[in-house]
């Protein structure tokens, strides 16, 4: 559980990596197990959406001089295996949601969007993030009305030749 | 691991890894204010050693795979096929300092969320931000009258 909280700040070594994406599938598997439905195993809290958005938020503002925001998406039952197998063979229908994760290296926060919930949910996570994501650079004025045209030109020539150069546009990283 | 530098391949081939393993897949994005960085990335969550036990077993096909273009298949030297696939397989990333790529990264998103909830074979045509505001409200209308 330490090392989860520990390794979120080294996300460029591949290997802590690693560890973190396999802690953080058992922290999804513990959900189950949990004795406090809102207390999860690794120190994660799981909040309802709007509750998340808020804390989401002062975790922007408070990452503006140092550090980074993590925010994964993923499919989830929000079962354990165990449960899930047992749907399974009993032919129950497994109700899936989209779990939804943010960290800022110390703490987790975390909900999960049910089908009726997620486009709701959706349109205030997109406020958060045009609010809070303005350090990306905005293309220039005069550089837009340059490349406009010509960007065009090349955006559908790159979609009638791109099975020729698919690969050209891979980069491997270190 | 491979950095996509077009936006568009990488939402294609994002798609098809979670289509192909929407289970185990995950989408994370990584923002640093400081920095001015945000970087995206899809995985399956599995090491290349999968890939390439699948590989060998014939239960990938690359024939049918989207977007496994002629380039690769014709490749002479098999290794490298095989190390293409593999990194188009298990994790793909996108990393940028624009601000209009925040803009379309709203978009994948909001595609994400849908697939995420609905399942991997759904509907995303209409998965944007102002269509689904405009079906929230007409639904919340619904709901008053009960």
């Amino acid at each position: 559980m330490e090392e989860l909280v520990r390794s979120r700040g080294t996300s460029h070594r591949s290997k802590s990596s690693h560890r973190r994406v396999v802690e953080a599938d058992r922290v999804e598997e513990s959900w189950c197990q949990a004795a406090d439905p809102f207390e999860q195993a690794a120190g994660q809290v799981l909040l309802q959406p709007d509750p998340f958005l808020n804390e989401l938020t002062s975790m922007f503002e408070r990452s503006t001089e140092k550090g980074s925001i993590w925010v994964t998406l993923k499919r989830s039952s929000m079962k354990c295996k165990a449960t899930r197998n047992k749907m399974e063979t009993s032919g129950q229908p497994i109700e899936y949601r989209c779990l939804v994760r943010a960290t800022d290296g110390k703490k987790t926060i975390s909900t999960s969007l049910s089908a009726k919930e997620y486009q709701k949910f959706q349109a205030s996570y997109a406020t958060v993030l045009k609010a809070h994501m303005n350090a990306l650079k905005k293309r220039e004025r005069k550089d837009r009305k340059k490349t406009v045209e010509p960007e065009k030109k090349q955006d559908s020539s790159k979609s009638n030749s791109s099975k020729k150069r698919a690969l050209s546009t891979l980069k491997p990283s270190k | 691991m491979v950095y996509i530098e077009s936006w568009d391949e990488f939402v294609d081939r994002s798609l098809q890894l979670f289509r192909a393993d929407p289970q185990s897949s995950r989408y994370v994005m990584k923002y640093r204010h400081c920095d001015g960085k945000l970087v995206l990335k899809v995985t399956d969550n599995r090491e290349m050693t999968t890939h390439i036990d699948r590989f060998y077993d014939g239960a990938i096909d690359l024939k049918d795979m989207f977007f496994i273009t002629s380039d690769v298949l014709d490749m002479k030297g098999h290794f490298d096929k095989l190390l293409v696939i593999m990194l188009l397989l298990s994790c793909l990333k996108f990393k940028t300092d624009q601000a209009q790529d925040a803009k379309k990264m709203e978009k994948l998103n909001n595609i994400f969320f849908t697939l995420m909830v609905r399942g991997p074979d759904a509907d995303i045509s209409e998965a944007s931000s102002k269509e689904q505001m405009e079906q929230q409200a007409s639904k919340k209308g619904r709901g008053r009258r009960q």
